[in-house]
């Protein structure tokens, strides 16, 4: 299969160069351990095998309201991409190094509250052939602080 | 006490079936089901068996509202994403050979 030509955005490109220049500093001066080397490794793995290949694979679409964003991850790391309209190309559009502290996807009351109130939820029962959340529950729930 | 809900209401191509239907299926009858069975003993369902394809995608479908829930709860990311779509519809790009090559850091070619 033909690889996808990658290209980034002014977003991804500054945070790229960020994590080039961070990991030069340590290879400069012999410290190769170091995670900001280890991130660009991974990076770079990422941008030239995950992502030119079936770039746009089942599964790797971001939900509603994203959708048209694909992601790729690896532990704390997310490159979020999307088709360009450039032929045979994809943009990277963010690269995403998330907090170490990831207890939010823990945090299940927290998500389902926030998708209820944002109207995720009931796009996703939809889906399923499901009957939208009441609209007594968002009130309730839009009333908890 | 589970939540009941008509199967049929979630898919219609979920059945009921009783915990005796296990008994019954081999590899081949597995491969042959084209359907959701919720296994129940006196009415009360212990297990569901669906197809592996299926359960992938649910899990894709999980894992994917999952990771936009994490985007969209970092306003930074969000926007960073968003600016993003509108350098590339502005065709505002850059090759990452080109990047590199600026960064004086050329790759291999794998």
């Amino acid at each position: 299969m033909r690889k996808y030509t990658v290209q980034l955005s002014g977003s991804a490109e500054k945070t790229y160069r960020k994590i080039c220049t961070s990991a030069r500093e340590c290879v400069a001066v012999g410290d190769l351990s170091n995670p900001k080397v280890t991130i660009l490794k991974v990076v770079d793995d990422l941008i030239d095998k995950a992502i030119p290949h079936n770039p746009c694979e089942i599964g790797r679409e971001l939900s509603h309201p994203l959708t048209q964003v694909f992601w790729v991850s690896r532990e704390r790391l997310h490159i979020f991409y999307a088709v360009s309209p450039k032929f045979h190309t994809i943009a990277i559009l963010s690269i995403w190094d998330t907090p170490k502290n990831e207890a939010r996807f823990r945090q299940a009351d927290a998500i389902l509250r926030q998708m209820v109130l944002s109207g995720q939820l009931d796009h996703l029962l939809v889906q399923f052939g499901l009957r939208p959340v009441l609209p007594g529950i968002r009130a309730t729930l839009s009333a908890v602080n | 006490m589970p939540i009941c809900i008509p199967n049929s209401y979630i898919n219609p191509n979920v059945r009921t079936v009783g915990v005796s239907k296990l008994r019954s299926l081999n590899a081949s009858k597995l491969r042959g089901i084209d359907k959701t069975l919720v296994i129940q003993e006196n009415d009360q369902p212990l297990a569901v068996l669906l197809k592996y394809d299926e359960f992938l995608i649910m899990q894709k479908q999980l894992m994917a509202v999952l990771e936009t829930q994490a985007v969209m709860s970092d306003k930074d990311e969000i926007n960073s994403i968003v600016s993003g779509l509108n350098d590339v519809k502005a065709g505002k790009t850059k090759t990452i050979e080109e990047v590199r090559n600026s960064l004086g850091k050329a790759k291999e070619k794998g």
